[in-house]
Formats: structure tokens, C-alpha cells, sequence
């Protein structure tokens, strides 16, 4: 196994420590061993790219550390608290002050507004009306969308839908954005709009994580993990100029 | 009404109601995306009609009992108020009167002897033939004194009401009710028109004034004639005494005096007619307290139909209620999923079920309530009584049915809580 090891500044605690993660779901009488002993650290202000085969764990691995799903084996440390010892409340409560969500269907609320979308979490973190409309309009400013706050899901475009999400998953100023293939339900031209509209966030400071299928849109990223099987295979980080 | 009719007007009204709402079926034709939306709106509406036929049945139990009570009390006053009945039939036995013995002479000893009695009224009941050109009336004609007319504080809408004279030259003047009067004479005054009753003219000296309707007769289907033209015209043949009348209204001051005067109405008549221990009383008495305790125990029985329905409905349309919600629960996992995502708690999954299912029984509340209201007027409209809504039965009905929702709402939000993010939001 070719494994480029990321060489980490000492200085500094990892964000988000993976210790030797394990899941294994049970269908019926065999066990699907979808990660397998997965380590690594991400530190604040990383970009990175999760590549992999279909079905090699990369969305098993996301939800795991997204704090949406349990792991079998294994440690998190996000923030220095460990995720195991959360109750169901307190990961809800964790998630919703710690990170931001995107996904590849885009996940809008059909009945909501653009902006109502946004407003989402900060009504699980029992933000008063006004602000919560003051800080979602924001947000949807922030990504082009100010315009279309009053639009419902089913009157934007996919990549309109897109950044609705985006600016929901920023909204609760998050210290880590979780992205499972963002990018796969556009076309190649949309999908480098967001993928520039992630990368000014990241310049900004916000730390990404994100699965994707496609070359280009893992070019974008600073750091590249490859998954097979559920195990990491490679982990480098390529210089920008 | 009577109970079988009332329970007749009850499943009409709820025939009518799924007719109504089985007709956005014919939309489903329409268009596919209509058909969403529409059945949505469908299936809540049809979720609810327990609430709504529960909460309507809440409304009728409370607006007939209301009405009904105050209906009871009017037909007492109208008889007059703290008074007892004396009727010549045996007790226990009142459609036979053979054997029925009761004279002036014993209500003249009744209110001479016996304290505390205000009026006297003996009175002979015959129902006649009236009888006018054409037309024609079957009533009952009573014959009756002056103290009829202080008991149940009659009064005419025209002419007059019988004389001292009338009674002391045993006139044949008549007084006739509204429902006799149009019956001979439609809406012409029959004031100074002459009628035979049973064969005998008689001249009509004046119109009693309406009472409207009552629970089971038609108090203005009445003729009043003077006591004594009665006795010497009308009494049955076979009468046991010259003086001998059907019945008597005994009125005493105060109610308080009403349990010990009936005491002593029975003890000075059984004495009189040598009544034995084990012998049966020839007359009968019967106090306008029984004969309410009489209604209010039919207007009970109604009302106890009533909160039987209010209950099946409320618990038929609970479990409609669980299985929506456990349907919309399975529609929304992925919903349930995002919320979690995004930080919404499993108490947070939990209450927006519960909230959800409780608003819907409360808008099925409001219906019941719009319902029950529109129903409940039909009824006093047709029965004549006055249609109020207590402001406590519409919090009580509207408390039942959030509460319903609650319950009901519980199970399907507990598991929609129950789900892990991962597999709703996996779930399509
Ligand atoms: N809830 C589950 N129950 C059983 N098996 C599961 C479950 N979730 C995932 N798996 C299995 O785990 C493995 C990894 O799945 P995962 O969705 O993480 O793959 P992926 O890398 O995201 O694939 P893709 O690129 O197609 O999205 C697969 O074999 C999948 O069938
Ligand atoms: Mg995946």
C-alpha cells in the first residue's frame, strides 16, 4: 500500500482527530465491513477531497464524522470532546453549532422558502425571528441568491438550489463544512461555480471536507484522500502555487 | 322529537357529511399534480371527522340539555309553579278511572282545611268533537273555575276570559286555543263565533294566547268551558258523585310546602274514602317535581346517547389520526432526517409531530364546533327553545380535541424521534 502520509504542523491540535474507525453493518446474517480501521486528523483551514470508488465507505465515513451515524470501533475527537460520549441531544446540539451540511440532492424543505431553508438551523438553536431572518439573508447574500429569498425550491435552478444549501450550512457559522458529492447533481459548469464559490469560503477560513467522483472538483481541494474498501490508500496534500 | 327520530336526524347528518366530503374523489381525474395537494387535504378532512362528529355531539349534548332544561322549566311554569296534580284514576293505574273517585267538594275541603295552599283548581277533562260549519276539531275541552286561570296565569290574544257570571248561569261560553281556532275557522277572529262541542253550542268568548310548542302535546290544542257547564252537560254518564271531577291542580305558596301538603292531601283523602293499608288509592297524585325529575331523566338518557357517540367518535377518529401521522411520519424520514442533520433533537422530531397532530384536531375542533353549533339551531328552531353555546363547552371541546391529538400524535412522533439520521436521510 502506496501511502503518502500527510505531515502535520506540530504546532497546532487537529480540529478533527480519526482514531482507527471502524463501521460494520449488519444485513441479515453477514456483516458489510464498510470502514475499516480509517486514522487521520484535519486541521482548521484544510480543504479537503475524500475520493473513491462507489461504495469504498466514503459516505459511511462522512456520516460518521458528521456525527449522523455511530461507529462501530474507533474514536472522534472534534474540538477535543469525544463524539461517543454524546447522547443523541447533545450530537444534535453539536451539529448544529459545529457544522454544516451540503448535499448531492440539495435537501431544500419543498414547502419553505430559500430563505426559510436557511433560517433551518438556526431555529434548532432557538435564534429569535428577526435575527434568524437578519443572518439568513446574510448568508443567502453571501452566495449571490438575496434575489430568489423568497423563491421556493421548485422555482430555482439546481445550482440556485445548491447554494441555498450552502447558505444554510453556513448560517450557524460552522467550524467544519461536511459536502457528500455536491457537485453530482450539476453540470460541469455549475458545478465549478460552486466549487469557486467553496473555495472562496475556504480562503476565508472555513475548513471543507467533501466526496466527490469528479477529478476536477478534487483538484480544487488542498488535500486528497483515496478510499478503497473502506480504508484510506493515499493522503497528500498538493502545493498551490 | 323522540329518540328514535333524534337518532334518525343524527345518522342523516352524518350521511350527509360523507357525502360531502367523498366529492374531491372526482378531482383525482383532474390532474396528477392536483391530486396531491388534493388528497392531502382529503385525507386531513377525513382524519378529523371523528373530531368533528365527537366535538358536534359535545356541542348537541350541551345545547339540548340546556335547551331541554329550560323548556321543562317553562312548561312547569306554564302549568304553574309549585304545584301538585290530583287526578280521579287509581294510583299506579292512570288510564283507568273507573274505579277513580275525586269531588269539588274534596278540593274545597283540601283548600279550606289543609295551610298553606294559594288556588284550588278542580277541572273536568272530556275530549270532544268540536265542531264548526265544516271544519272540525278533536280536543280535549276542560271545564274548569276562576282558579284555573290564577294557577296557570292563562291569558287571551282576543276577547275574554270566562265570567263569575259564566260559571253561576252555567253559560255555554267557550275559550278555544290558537290550534283549535285555526282548525275551525282558519285565520278568521273566531271570537263571537258560535261551535258545538259534542252537539252543544257553544258561543267562543275569546282566543287563549299562543304557548307554542312542547315537548310532547300541543298545549294550544285546548278549549276551556266553566266548570259547571261541565258538570251538567258534559259529565260522563256513570259518574259516582253529582260533583265529580277528573282532576285537580293544587297550587301551595311556597315549594317548601309542597312534600308536607302532599302528605296531608293523602292522609285527609284516604281517610275520607276509607282507604285501607294494603288498598289501592282511588285517585292519584303527582307533583310538577316528579314530572320534571320525569323529563330530566329522558333529556339524561338523550345526553348519555350523545356523550356515547361523542366517545366512539373521538376514539375511531384518534386512531385515523395515528395512522396519518404514522403515514406522514414514512412520507417525511428524510425531512425527519435533515432536521436532525441540522440540529433539531429527537424532542425536537417529537414535538413537531405531536404539534402537528394536535393542530389538526383542533382545526377538526373548530369544525365540530361550526358543526355542532349549526346543527344544534336546526334542533331548537324546530323544537321552538332558545339556542345558546356556553363559552366552557367551546374551551372544553376545543381542550378534548387538542388533547386527542396529543395522544394520538404520541406514538408516530415517538418513532419518528426514534430514527437515526443516517437512515432518514438514506431513505426515499
Ligand atoms: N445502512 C446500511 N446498511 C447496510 N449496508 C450499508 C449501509 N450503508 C452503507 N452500506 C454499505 O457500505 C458500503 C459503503 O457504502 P457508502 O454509501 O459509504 O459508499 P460510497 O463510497 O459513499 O459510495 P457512492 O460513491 O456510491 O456514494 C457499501 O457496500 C454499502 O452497500
Ligand atoms: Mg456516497
Amino acid at each position: 500500500m502506496n501511502i503518502e502520509s500527510h505531515q502535520q504542523p506540530p504546532d497546532r491540535a487537529p480540529l478533527l482527530k480519526v482514531e482507527d474507525l471502524h463501521k460494520i453493518f449488519r444485513v441479515g446474517d453477514q456483516d458489510i465491513h464498510a470502514v475499516r480501521g480509517v486514522s487521520f486528523s484535519i486541521h482548521a483551514g484544510e480543504f479537503i477531497a475524500i475520493k473513491g470508488a462507489s461504495g469504498s465507505g466514503k459516505s459511511t465515513l462522512l456520516g460518521l464524522i458528521g456525527g449522523l451515524d455511530r461507529p462501530s470501533d474507533g474514536r472522534i475527537m472534534i474540538n477535543g470532546r469525544e463524539m461517543s460520549t454524546m447522547s443523541a441531544a447533545e450530537l444534535a446540539q453539536f451539529r448544529n453549532a459545529r457544522l454544516g451540511f451540503i448535499f448531492q440532492q440539495f435537501n431544500l424543505l419543498a414547502g419553505m422558502t430559500a430563505l426559510e431553508n436557511v433560517e433551518l438551523p438556526l431555529l434548532y438553536a432557538r435564534v429569535p425571528l428577526l435575527e434568524r431572518r437578519q443572518q439568513a439573508m446574510a448568508v443567502l447574500d453571501r452566495v449571490g441568491l438575496a434575489d430568489r429569498a423568497a423563491h421556493r425550491p421548485a422555482q430555482l435552478s439546481g445550482g440556485q438550489q445548491q447554494r441555498v444549501a450552502v447558505a444554510r450550512s453556513l448560517v450557524n457559522k460552522p467550524s467544519l463544512i461536511i459536502a457528500d458529492e455536491p457537485t453530482g447533481a450539476l453540470d460541469s459548469q455549475t458545478a465549478s461555480a460552486l466549487m469557486a464559490l467553496l473555495t472562496d469560503l475556504n480562503d476565508e477560513g472555513m475548513t471543507i471536507i467533501i466526496v466527490t467522483h469528479d477529478d476536477a472538483v478534487a483538484a480544487t481541494a488542498h488535500r486528497q484522500i483515496f478510499v478503497k474498501d473502506g480504508q484510506i490508500i493515499s493522503d497528500h496534500v498538493h502545493e498551490q502555487s | 322529537m323522540s329518540r328514535a327520530d333524534f337518532n334518525r336526524s343524527v345518522l342523516e347528518f352524518l350521511a350527509r357529511l360523507g357525502e360531502v366530503f367523498s366529492a374531491p374523489h372526482l378531482a383525482m381525474n383532474i390532474s396528477i399534480a392536483y391530486i396531491a395537494i388534493q388528497l392531502q387535504v382529503l385525507r386531513s378532512t377525513l382524519t378529523t371527522l371523528g373530531v368533528i362528529v365527537g366535538v358536534s355531539s359535545m356541542i348537541l349534548i350541551a345545547t339540548i340539555g340546556e335547551g331541554a332544561k329550560w323548556k321543562i322549566e317553562q312548561s312547569v311554569n306554564m302549568m304553574g309553579s309549585n304545584m301538585v296534580i290530583l287526578s280521579a284514576a287509581p294510583d299506579g293505574n292512570p288510564a283507568g278511572g273507573a274505579a277513580g273517585r275525586l269531588t269539588v267538594r274534596d278540593v274545597d275541603q283540601i283548600a279550606t282545611k289543609l295551610p298553606g295552599i294559594l288556588h284550588a283548581a278542580p277541572q273536568i277533562m272530556v275530549y270532544s268533537s268540536l265542531v264548526a260549519g265544516n271544519a272540525n276539531s278533536r280536543t280535549n275541552v276542560v271545564g274548569i273555575t276562576d282558579d284555573y286561570f290564577a294557577i296557570t296565569k292563562a291569558e287571551v290574544a282576543r276577547g275574554r276570559l270566562l265570567s263569575d257570571a259564566d260559571q253561576r248561569l252555567k253559560a255555554r261560553s267557550i275559550v278555544v286555543g290558537a290550534t283549535v281556532a285555526r282548525r275551525l275557522f282558519g285565520s278568521d277572529d273566531p271570537v263571537g263565533r258560535s261551535v258545538r262541542v259534542n252537539g252543544v253550542p257553544f258561543e267562543i268568548v275569546g282566543l287563549l294566547a299562543g304557548k307554542g310548542k312542547s315537548l310532547s302535546s300541543d298545549p294550544d290544542d285546548t278549549a276551556l268551558i266553566p266548570l259547571s257547564t261541565a258538570m251538567q252537560r258534559m259529565r260522563a254518564a256513570g259518574a259516582r258523585a253529582h260533583d265529580a271531577i277528573d282532576l285537580a291542580f293544587i297550587q301551595f305558596g311556597q315549594e317548601a310546602a309542597i312534600e308536607k301538603g302532599e302528605e296531608a292531601i293523602l292522609s285527609l283523602l284516604r281517610e275520607k274514602y276509607r282507604v285501607g293499608e294494603n288498598d289501592i288509592d282511588p285517585f292519584t297524585l303527582t307533583s310538577t317535581k316528579e314530572f320534571v325529575a320525569q323529563s330530566l331523566s329522558i333529556i339524561t338518557a338523550i345526553q348519555l346517547g350523545l356523550v356515547a357517540i361523542a366517545s366512539i367518535s373521538l376514539l375511531v377518529g384518534s386512531i385515523g389520526i395515528t395512522n396519518i401521522m404514522l403515514v406522514s411520519v414514512s412520507e417525511r424520514t428524510r425531512e425527519i432526517g435533515l432536521r436532525m442533520a441540522l440540529g433539531a433533537r429527537p424532542v425536537d422530531i417529537r414535538n413537531q409531530f405531536v404539534v402537528e397532530a394536535a393542530l389538526l384536531c383542533l382545526i377538526g375542533g373548530v369544525l365540530g364546533i361550526v358543526f355542532g353549533s349549526l346543527f344544534a339551531i336546526l334542533v331548537s328552531n324546530a323544537l321552538e327553545w332558545p339556542f345558546s353555546v356556553d363559552f366552557p363547552i367551546l374551551v372544553i371541546s376545543l381542550v378534548t380535541s387538542v388533547a386527542v391529538g396529543v395522544l394520538a400524535g404520541a406514538y408516530p412522533a415517538i418513532r419518528a424521534s426514534r430514527l437515526t439520521p443516517v437512515e432518514a436521510l438514506r431513505h426515499d
